[in-house]
C-alpha cells in the first residue's frame, strides 16, 4: 500500500472542539481513527459517530490512504 | 410517604355540568407513577370505560405535570397532555413547553382532568382554586396565534395558555395543542379531543408556593446544573443550531426522510440545514426554565416569523421534496397556527404525492410543488376537500380509501417521525414499540445505533432500545422535564434525580425511576390491549411492526443503496424486546409481569377479556 492522505471532516460542535472543519493526515498504512482524533486533540475522550467514505464505521475502524472520514457528535434530534 | 413535591390534588372539570371539583390523589399512586405520563395513563385506565369513542364526551383530556415541574432546574417548564387517541384508538399523549406548566404548579394542582363536553365553545380560566368556564364564541375559529394573543391581553401576558386552532375545532385527527406560538404537543390527535369537548383554550395563573422538601438545596443544585449544561462542549453549537444540526447529520448518515420515506438522502438537503437556518435566523425562543433554548426563529416565504426544529423541517422539507427553507418555514408556521402536527402533516402530504404518482389518486401532484403542497396542507388542516378530509382522518383511513398501503408510513396509525429506518433496525424497533405509535420521543436509538453495529438485529440492540425508552419515555415523561439537555449536551441524569429528591424528600436512585418507567410502559401497553379488544379490533405482534415499505422497497440511491429491513430478523429483534419486558409473544404483558410491577388490578381486568400468559 502506498502513502496518501486521509481527510477528516468534522460536524456540529466537533468543528469547535477539534478547532477546524477539516484535518488532513499523510499516512502510509491503515491507522485507527481513534488514534488520529487523539492526535488532533489529546483531550478527546467521548463517543462520536464515524462514517468512512459515506459508509458506517466506528472509532476503532481503520482509515486508509485516500479515505474520507466524517466525524459527528451524538445527537438527540428533538 | 412524603407530601412534598406533589400537591396531592387534581382539578376535575366536568364541562357538561360546568362544574369543577378538587380531588385528592392517593399518595401511593403518586409515588407509583410520579406524574406526567405515568399519572395520565393511570387516570385513563381507572376513569374511562373500555372501548369509548375517543371523540365522545366520555374521553378525558388530561393535563399533567410532575414533581419538579415549574421548580428551578434545567428545562422543567413542560407539561404533558394526554387522552385516548382518536388517531390510534390507543393511549395518546404529547408534551410541550409552556408557561402553563409553571402556572399549574403554582396554582396548586398536579393535574387537570377535563371530562364531558361543553354545550358551547368555551375556554377555561384557572387562577389558583378559582375556576371559570367562560363562553369562548369570540375565540372559536381563530388561529392559535391570534387566539393566544387575545387571551393574554385579557388575562395578563404571563398567564399560561394551552389552546387549539381550526384543526382541533374540526377534530382533525392529527390536531395538536399549541402554546406560546410555536410549541406544539399531542401528535396522536390530543387537539382533536380538546375540540370534541368544545374547549378552545385553557388559561392558568397561579401564585402559590409549591411544596418543596428542601428548597435551599434544590436551588443550589439547579444553579449548578444550569452552569454544568452551559459548560458542556456542545453548548455553543447547540445555541447556534439547536436540533436543526440534525438535518446534516441525518443526510450524512442516510436516515433523512426523503420522498415519503423512500430514500435516506436528499439532493437539496443543504437548502434546509442548520447552516442555512443560521443565515436566516432572526431570534431564538425557548420553554420556561430553560437555558439551552432551541427554538430558532426565521422569516418565512411570506415574511412572517416561524420557529423551526429538525422534525418539522425534515417532514415538511425533504420528505415532500421541498429544498427551500423559507417555504418549509411557511408551512411550519401555518401548521402551528392551524394547530396541526407538522410531522403528521408532512406524512399526509407525502402519502398523497406518492399515491398520486403511483396512480392511486387522480389528482396530479409532484414532489416539491410548493403551491400545490400549500393548497393541500390547508385542505387537510381545514378539511376543505374530499382528499383533505380523508387525510385529516389519518393514514390508516386514507390508505383504506385510496389504497397504496406502502405509502402510509405509520405505526398503529401514528405517522413516523423524521428518521428513515431502511438501514436502522434498532430505530425501526423504537418506532414499532413506542408507547403512542411511531414517535421519536420514546426510544430514539439511531445515534447509538449508527456507531454500534448498525445493521445488526441483536439482543444488545433490543436492550439499548428498552434502556433509552425507559429514560426518555419513562423517566423524563414522568418527572416531566425536557430530555434535550441530557441527550444533546450530555447533562448527567443524576442532576434530575437530585432535583426530584430535594423536591420530594425521597431518596430515590435512578433505578427506582426505572421501575416506575417499566410500570408506566407496561400499563400503557395494557391500556392499548384493553381498548383494542373492547373496540372489537385484533391485537397481535404485527401491531409493533414498522411501515411495510422499509421491508419491501430498498433504497434506490445514496451510499446505502439497496438497504432494507429483513422481516424475519426484525421479528426476532421484537421477540428479544418482549422478553426483556416480560411480555408474551403477542406483545401482551404476562400475568407475572403485571404482579411484579404492582399491577395486580390490571391483571385482574385484563385477564377477564383475554387469556394472559403467566
Amino acid at each position: 500500500m502506498g502513502s496518501g492522505q486521509v481527510k477528516i471532516v468534522f460536524f456540529g460542535f466537533l468543528i469547535d472542539f477539534f478547532k477546524g472543519r477539516e484535518h488532513i493526515f499523510e499516512v502510509d498504512s491503515p491507522v485507527k481513527i481513534r488514534d488520529l482524533l487523539r492526535k488532533i486533540s489529546p483531550n478527546f475522550n467521548f463517543e462520536v459517530v464515524v462514517v468512512v467514505n459515506d459508509y458506517p464505521a466506528t472509532m476503532d475502524s481503520y482509515a486508509r490512504p485516500g479515505d474520507i472520514v466524517k466525524v459527528f457528535p451524538h445527537i438527540g434530534g428533538g | 410517604m412524603t407530601t412534598k413535591g406533589w400537591w396531592g390534588k387534581l382539578l376535575w372539570i366536568d364541562l357538561s355540568r360546568r362544574e369543577a371539583k378538587q380531588v385528592e390523589i392517593d399518595k401511593n399512586l403518586l409515588s407509583s407513577y410520579v406524574g406526567g405520563r405515568g399519572l395520565a395513563v393511570r387516570l385513563l385506565w381507572d376513569y374511562t370505560r373500555p372501548g369509548i369513542d375517543p371523540l365522545s364526551p366520555e374521553n378525558l383530556l388530561i393535563v399533567a405535570i410532575g414533581p419538579i415541574t415549574g421548580l428551578p432546574g434545567p428545562s422543567t417548564g413542560k407539561v404533558v397532555v394526554a387522552a385516548k387517541s382518536p388517531l390510534t384508538h390507543g393511549y395518546g399523549d404529547g408534551n410541550l413547553g409552556s408557561r402553563t406548566a409553571v402556572m399549574l404548579k403554582k396554582a396548586g394542582f398536579d393535574a387537570v382532568v377535563f371530562s364531558g363536553k361543553s354545550e358551547k365553545p368555551s375556554y377555561v380560566y384557572i387562577e389558583n382554586e378559582k375556576v371559570e368556564i367562560n363562553i369562548g364564541d369570540d375565540l372559536w375559529g381563530l388561529d392559535t396565534f391570534t387566539a393566544e394573543k387575545r387571551l393574554l391581553e385579557r388575562h395578563g401576558k404571563d398567564a399560561g395558555v394551552l389552546l387549539i386552532g381550526p384543526s382541533g375545532e374540526r377534530k382533525v385527527k392529527m390536531a395538536t395543542i399549541i402554546s406560546q406560538m410555536g410549541r406544539s404537543g399531542g401528535r396522536p390527535g390530543i387537539g382533536a379531543v380538546m375540540g370534541s369537548k368544545n374547549l378552545k383554550a385553557i388559561v392558568v395563573r397561579g401564585t402559590r408556593d409549591p411544596p418543596v422538601d428542601d428548597l435551599k438545596s434544590l436551588r443550589e443544585t439547579a444553579a449548578k446544573a444550569y452552569i454544568e449544561a452551559k459548560n458542556k462542549p456542545a453548548y455553543p453549537f447547540w445555541m447556534r443550531q439547536g436540533t436543526m444540526a440534525t438535518i446534516q447529520w441525518s443526510q450524512e448518515n442516510s436516515v433523512l426522510p426523503t420522498y415519503n420515506f423512500s430514500e435516506g438522502v436528499f439532493d437539496e438537503s443543504s437548502g434546509i440545514d442548520g447552516f442555512t437556518m443560521e443565515k436566516m435566523k432572526v431570534s431564538q425562543r425557548g420553554c420556561p426554565n430553560c437555558n439551552s433554548i432551541c427554538g430558532n426563529v426565521v422569516l418565512d416565504a411570506s415574511g412572517e416569523e416561524s420557529e423551526l426544529d429538525y422534525e418539522n423541517v425534515a417532514m415538511l422539507g425533504s420528505n415532500i421534496g421541498l429544498g427551500d427553507l423559507k417555504k418549509v418555514a411557511q408551512l411550519n408556521r401555518l401548521a402551528d397556527m392551524w394547530g396541526i402536527d407538522t410531522i403528521g402533516l408532512g406524512s399526509a402530504i407525502g402519502f398523497a404525492i406518492e399515491a398520486s404518482q403511483k396512480g392511486f389518486i387522480n389528482e396530479k401532484m409532484e414532489w416539491g410543488d410548493f403551491p400545490k403542497i400549500l393548497e393541500l396542507a390547508e385542505d387537510i388542516a381545514l378539511r376543505r376537500t374530499k382528499l383533505g378530509d380523508d387525510l385529516a382522518e389519518g393514514l390508516v383511513h386514507a390508505s383504506s380509501v385510496y389504497g397504496c398501503e406502502e405509502c402510509a408510513i405509520h405505526v398503529k396509525g401514528l405517522s413516523v417521525s423524521a428518521y428513515d429506518c431502511h438501514a436502522a433496525p434498532g430505530m425501526a424497533l423504537s418506532y414499532g414499540v413506542s408507547s403512542v405509535g411511531a414517535h421519536h420521543k420514546d426510544a430514539w436509538v439511531i445515534s447509538w445505533e449508527v456507531s454500534h453495529g448498525r445493521f445488526a438485529y441483536s439482543p444488545e440492540k433490543a436492550k439499548k432500545v428498552l434502556e433509552l425508552q425507559k429514560i426518555r419515555g419513562g423517566f423524563f415523561e414522568n418527572i416531566v422535564a425536557c430530555r434535550l439537555p441530557w441527550v444533546e449536551l450530555g447533562l448527567e441524569l443524576d442532576w434530575y434525580v437530585k432535583l426530584f429528591n430535594f423536591a420530594t424528600g425521597l431518596r430515590w436512585r435512578l433505578d427506582d425511576h426505572m421501575v416506575v418507567a417499566e410500570r408506566t410502559l407496561t400499563l400503557i401497553r395494557s391500556y392499548w390491549v384493553r381498548e383494542y379488544l373492547a373496540e372489537g379490533r385484533t391485537w397481535n405482534r404485527k401491531m409493533d411492526y414498522p411501515p411495510v415499505k422499509w421491508f419491501t422497497r430498498p433504497y434506490t440511491r445514496g451510499p446505502l443503496k439497496g438497504a432494507r429491513l429483513d422481516p424475519q430478523k426484525y421479528d426476532e429483534l421484537l421477540g428479544y424486546y418482549y422478553e426483556l419486558l416480560g411480555w408474551d409473544h403477542r406483545g401482551i404483558p404476562r400475568a407475572s409481569t403485571l404482579r411484579r410491577l404492582g399491577l395486580g388490578d390490571v391483571e385482574s381486568t385484563l385477564g377477564k377479556i383475554i387469556e394472559l400468559t403467566n
